[in-house]
Order: structure tokens, then C-alpha cells, then sequence
């Protein structure tokens, strides 16, 4: 699994690619946590160019919302396909992450929650 | 009736082999493309089982896994040579709720294939069937 690591204003965006299963899981993990330093406060897991998840991939994604989570920071997903929708339906984590279309929904998102309406464009 | 057979050792390096072998192999079913993603997640779940609960990832042993393609149905059967594992039904809504990181595996492989069994041989392993209709 590739991970590329950008930023949008002071949001981190990291782009996953490849298949997060239970092979690739610790090396996805540990890299998505050292991509994410201290400073970032919200983060954005693009899941565009993932093209197969299963549970060992749903156990990253849970484990780096909870470190997230201690660190009062917060975290979106984006840009999932209707496979990986799906799978994130059927075990109900569509209710426990924010879950957004595109990168740009998930910064006017951020805004939302934190009651910044006045920099929503 | 088509078979397809595949052996490899306990080694997760191969679940990246196992996806590319039933991908391959879906390839000309009569079934759309979120079908055989359904069917290569549960797969992928039923190995994921069998190397690690199964087999405990000792290289020593092998996992089986075997297509067969009927009139109307695909059969997936994965062999491990285990002591057997206790199936674990676990409640997605719990396990999100409590944010579990584990445990949802066999939820998955209901949800994506007809039919999932369960079935434990003396001294041979556990086997798990995975059905699913084509029509």
C-alpha cells in the first residue's frame, strides 16, 4: 500500500493506494501515524485509489480514528468508492466516521462542526 | 462443472496472491463487478481466518482453497490444517459502537455470499464453504 501525504491549509490529506488488508495492515497503520504529525488537527484519509478493503483494513482505519480521537484531533474519509461504501455500511461504521464525497466537502465539513460558518465559502 | 484448486503456506504475504488467483477466476463469471468484489472480500476473510485463527501462520502448514463452478452457483471451499476455531458471531453494531478494531470477518463473508458453513474434521482441519448464487 502507498500512502501520499499533502496538505490543504492546515488540513493534513493523506491519499491511500492499493489494497488494505490484513498483509498490508501493519505497514498502512504505522505509516499513516508516522505521516501524521502532532500538529495535525484535522486529517482527511482520501480512499479513492483503494481498491480492496476488508476487515483487517477496517481495523486500521478504526485504530488511526482512535489515536485521532486521544489527540482531540479529527478525521474524515473521503472519495470511497461504492464497493468500499458498502463494506462501511454493512458494519455500520458509517456511523462512527464522517464520511464525505470529495476532499472539499470534508474541509466545509470541518468548518460546520467547529462553528466557523463565517469562512465557509 | 469447473475445479480449481490452489495450496500456499501460511503466510500472509500470499493473501495478495489469493486475490489476484479469484479475481482471475471471477473474471468470466456471469456476475456484475460489485458481485465479484462481494465474493473477493469474502474470500479474503475466509483465508484471513485460516491462516490466522487456523493455521496460527505456521509456515509448516498449508491453506487449500477450491472453486467450483456449478449450473447456478459458485462453491468456495478454504482448507486449514488447525486445531479448529470457535466461530465468532459478532454484532456489527456493537462492534462499531465500542469501536472494536477486530471480529467483524465472518459478518462480512454472511453478507457477502449465500451461504457460509462451518465445518471442523478430527485431525485434518477446518474447512468453510462459501456459496454463492449466480443467477
Amino acid at each position: 500500500m502507498e500512502i501520499v501525504r499533502n496538505t490543504l491549509g492546515d488540513t493534513a490529506v493523506l491519499h491511500l493506494n492499493g489494497r488494505l488488508n490484513l498483509n498490508s495492515s501493519a505497514e498502512a497503520k504505522n505509516r499513516i501515524k508516522e505521516l501524521l504529525d502532532k500538529r495535525s488537527r484535522k486529517i482527511i484519509l482520501n480512499l479513492t485509489r483503494v481498491d480492496f478493503i476488508n476487515s483487517s483494513g477496517l481495523g486500521v482505519l478504526i485504530s488511526v480514528l482512535k489515536d485521532i480521537r486521544l489527540a482531540n484531533s479529527r478525521l474524515a474519509i473521503t472519495n470511497l468508492s461504492p464497493y468500499v461504501h458498502e463494506i462501511f455500511e454493512i458494519t455500520q461504521l458509517v456511523n462512527v466516521f464522517d464520511i464525505y464525497d470529495n476532499e472539499e466537502a470534508a474541509l466545509d465539513g470541518f468548518l460546520l462542526k467547529s462553528g466557523d460558518m463565517g469562512r465557509l465559502r | 462443472m469447473e475445479v480449481y484448486r490452489f495450496c500456499f503456506p501460511s503466510n500472509l504475504k500470499y493473501l495478495d496472491r489469493v486475490y489476484d488467483i479469484t479475481s482471475k477466476i471471477l473474471q468470466d463469471m456471469p456476475i456484475d463487478l460489485m458481485a465479484k468484489r462481494r465474493i473477493l472480500t469474502a474470500v479474503s476473510e475466509a483465508v484471513t481466518n485460516s491462516l490466522v485463527h487456523g493455521n496460527k501462520e505456521n509456515s509448516d502448514k498449508t491453506v487449500r482453497l477450491t472453486f467450483q463452478q456449478n449450473d447456478g452457483y459458485l462453491q468456495i471451499d478454504v482448507d486449514d490444517q488447525g486445531k479448529g476455531f470457535a466461530p465468532q458471531i459478532t454484532s456489527l453494531i456493537e462492534s462499531a459502537k465500542k469501536l472494536e478494531e477486530r471480529g467483524r470477518g465472518i459478518p462480512i463473508m454472511k453478507a457477502y455470499v449465500d451461504e457460509v458453513r462451518f465445518k471442523y474434521m478430527k485431525r485434518k482441519g477446518m474447512k468453510v464453504s462459501l456459496r454463492k448464487n449466480l443467477a
